[in-house]
This record gives C-alpha cells, sequence and structure tokens, in this order.
C-alpha cells in the first residue's frame, strides 16, 4: 500500500508515456524508473533556474518554449498506432485551435482530453 | 513567509494525496474494458492538446510565429527516427533565427499571422468572446458600441484614427494626417498609403524601410518628427529592458460619448473595461491614442 502511493506519485505524462509498452498495458518497472528520472531531473531543472534565471534574459528568445511541445511530439508516435488514436489525436487538435481564442487558457486542455470519452462508444 | 510556506506544505500534501489516492484505492484491479477504450484514446487526445497551445497559442489569440518553425523541424526529427535528444535541440535550433528575420520583416509585431484578424475566425472570436458581455450588459446594442463606435470611425470615415502610416503611429501624425484624408488600407499598405481625390493634391508615400512618420508634406499642417509606439519598445529594450506589453492609454475607450456616465455605472464601465481590454495592446490602435504606456521588466 505505501510502495503503491509512492509509486503514484511517478507517473506522470511523460514517464505514462515511457512506460506503455502496448494499448492499455503499462511496464510498472519502466514507468516507475522513467518517473524517478523526470522527478530528478526536474527538481535540479529547478535548482538551476531559481539560482539561474538572471542570467538568461528572455527565455522565449533562446526558443526554448518549444521544448516542451517537441518533447511531447517525440512522444507522441507510439500513441498513434490505431486509427482510433489518430482521429482522436486530429479531433483533440481542432477542439483546442477552436476553444483558444474564445476560453481562458488552460481549458482547451481540459475539454480536448475529454475527447477519449468517445472511446466510451462500442465498436 | 510563513504563510507562503504554509500553502506550499498544503497544496504538496493535497498533491501527493490527489496522486495516491487512485491507485492505492483501485489499484490491482482491472479497468473495465468499455473504460480501458477510453483511457487508451487520452495519451493522444492530451498530448496533442499539450502541443498545440503551445506553438499555435499566444494568451487567448491563435498565432503563427516562430514556434512553429521550431515545431516542425521536431517533426522531421521525429519522422526521421531521431532520439528524444535529438528532437529537442532540433527543434529549439531553427526559433532563433526564424524569430529574428519575424521581427525584421513586421518590425516589432508579435506574432507573423494572426487567424483572429480574417474571416471566420475573426467572426467566431468576437462571437465567442462576446457572449459574456452580451449576458451581462444592459442593453445588447449599448455593450457593442464602445468598440463599435471606435471601428466606425476608424473604418469608414476617414479620421484620425484611421490612417496609419505605418501600423501604428503617434496620435499627432495620425491627426495631422487626418486632414489630408489619408487612407491607410490594410493589406496593400504596409508600403503605400493613398489619398482620396477630395484632399490636397500631395501624395505620400510611406517605404516600409523608414523608420519615422513621414507626414505627405505640401498642403498638409505640419511636417516635425512624431514618435510611433513601436519605437518606444526599441528604446525599452535598448535600455536594456524585456519589454511584455505596450498599451494605449486614452485610446478607443476615451472615445466613447458620455464617458462619465459608462464610468461610474459599474456594470457598464465592466462591459467598456473589458472591451478595452480587447484592444488596449493591438499595434493598429497605439497609435490612435493620447498615450501611450510600456510596461517591461530589467
Amino acid at each position: 500500500m505505501p510502495r503503491r502511493a509512492l509509486a503514484a506519485q511517478l507517473v506522470m505524462d511523460e514517464s505514462w508515456a515511457v512506460g506503455q509498452v502496448a494499448p492499455g498495458r503499462w511496464n510498472s518497472k519502466l514507468l516507475i524508473g522513467a518517473g524517478l528520472v523526470i522527478w530528478v531531473t526536474w527538481l535540479a531543472g529547478t535548482v538551476v533556474g531559481a539560482l539561474g534565471a538572471g542570467v538568461v534574459a528572455d527565455p522565449r528568445r533562446l526558443g526554448l518554449d518549444v521544448a516542451f511541445p517537441a518533447l511531447f511530439l517525440a512522444l507522441l508516435p507510439p500513441q498513434l498506432r490505431m486509427r482510433r488514436a489518430i482521429v482522436a489525436s486530429g479531433a483533440s487538435a481542432l477542439l483546442v485551435v477552436a476553444l483558444v481564442p474564445a476560453v481562458p487558457p488552460g481549458i482547451p486542455i481540459l475539454a480536448a482530453s475529454l475527447v477519449c470519452l468517445a472511446g466510451l462508444i462500442r465498436r | 513567509m510563513s504563510e507562503i510556506w504554509l500553502v506550499l506544505g498544503l497544496l504538496a500534501v493535497s498533491t501527493f494525496a490527489l496522486r495516491a489516492v487512485g491507485p492505492v484505492l483501485l489499484g490491482g484491479r482491472e479497468l473495465p474494458a468499455r473504460a480501458a477504450d477510453a483511457v487508451e484514446l487520452l495519451p493522444p487526445a492530451l498530448f496533442t492538446a499539450l502541443i498545440v497551445p503551445q506553438v499555435f497559442g499566444s494568451g487567448e489569440v491563435l498565432a503563427l510565429d516562430e514556434r512553429a518553425a521550431g515545431l516542425a523541424a521536431a517533426g522531421v526529427a521525429v519522422a526521421l527516427r531521431a532520439p528524444a535528444s535529438l528532437v529537442l535541440p532540433a527543434a529549439v535550433l531553427p526559433t532563433r533565427p526564424c524569430e529574428r528575420s519575424r521581427r525584421r520583416a513586421f518590425d516589432g509585431h508579435e506574432t507573423l499571422w494572426r487567424p483572429g484578424a480574417s474571416g471566420i475566425l475573426r467572426w467566431w472570436r468576437s462571437t465567442a468572446k462576446s457572449l459574456p458581455t452580451m449576458r451581462r450588459a444592459p442593453n445588447p446594442i449599448d455593450c457593442a458600441s464602445p468598440v463599435a463606435g471606435w471601428s466606425s470611425c476608424g473604418h469608414k470615415s476617414c479620421s484620425a484614427a484611421s490612417c496609419h502610416p505605418r501600423r501604428g503611429s503617434s496620435s499627432m501624425s495620425g491627426a495631422g494626417a487626418g486632414f489630408t484624408r489619408c487612407r491607410w488600407r490594410r493589406r496593400a499598405t504596409r508600403s503605400t498609403c493613398s489619398i482620396r481625390s477630395s484632399c490636397t493634391s500631395s501624395k505620400c508615400s510611406h517605404r516600409r524601410a523608414s523608420s519615422k512618420c513621414r507626414l505627405p508634406a505640401r498642403g498638409s499642417v505640419t511636417r516635425p518628427y512624431f514618435h510611433q509606439p513601436n519605437e518606444l519598445r526599441g528604446e525599452l529594450e535598448d535600455g536594456g529592458f524585456r519589454v511584455e506589453v505596450i498599451v494605449a492609454v486614452e485610446g478607443p475607450g476615451s472615445f466613447r460619448p458620455e464617458l462619465d456616465g459608462w464610468l461610474e455605472d459599474v456594470e457598464r464601465c465592466d462591459v467598456l473595461l473589458s472591451a478595452i481590454r480587447r484592444v488596449e495592446s493591438e499595434p493598429a490602435v497605439l497609435g490612435a491614442s493620447a498615450h501611450v504606456l510600456a510596461f517591461g521588466r530589467k
């Protein structure tokens, strides 16, 4: 039980994607290992940022704001093995584009993740 | 300080609990088949939703800029099956040169292209955004007018606000140019500005390269040099500031008739302010304002 509670802390977008071995199947060792790596590097990055942020004038100018989208793009192809997944991804993109001008930032992402509910429809 | 740590502590505990509660209560059980089908679709939908706004969104506006080039480069790297450690540099590398050339070509405008400024998307954006305003406003027609009042004077007749030798000039050059009925056409215009036959015979030719506002010379009011709002950005950046926003002070909102009444009435004031917020940082509007205010950080 405590082991599970601790392991749950390491489940995040990235470790979840890396740990997925087949649609709907996860390798728990891979997932926890990836989570540990992310946790350590994330903390280290935060420390570096807190201490050294003043050195960098404008992070946008370094192009770092594409780093996150690029990371998720790199994680995306293994998720797109099935046609349903490709359709879900496209629908999510359209929904986000439609919602970004209309609602506060953050809401489009929540709304688009609801696209997965289409999976409830019987095949 | 202690309050901050208290909040941090509470947030940490609640995040820990939220993450733990699912696996602890439900761990070890199989998901029902239908739920598994839905969960399967969550990663593709969520990852796409995380990518798109970070690349094509700029606050509440869609924007196409150098981030798209970075994403395209990342896409090529992914298609070539490059490892993630190469995908990230591939994405980051082209953005800086692309950003530079954008700034050179578009002169500090925030984005290369805003769908918000064209066709269906503009309609969708204005409809979607005016919904809450329409509900709150005492009178739906009135509610549209703080902006409509401005835009009709900006586009139909040629008033002070309508002539921008470049997209954004100072109010004085706008007002001065208004005398000559010089009309700014948005598309053709980054380089040209035509004069109507009813006005003086002077011709105005605004070249892209010029950073000064040239008023039509003969027959017009004055011929001095006026600062332009985008020059303020340059000056602040020269001073080591990172400019976050340039806004109009006494901009379109101040053209509203019965302004005092609007400001006193709490509900209408809200409507007016939300209308102003939508246009106050628009480069085309800055020139029509009495003052501009730049906000930057060092």
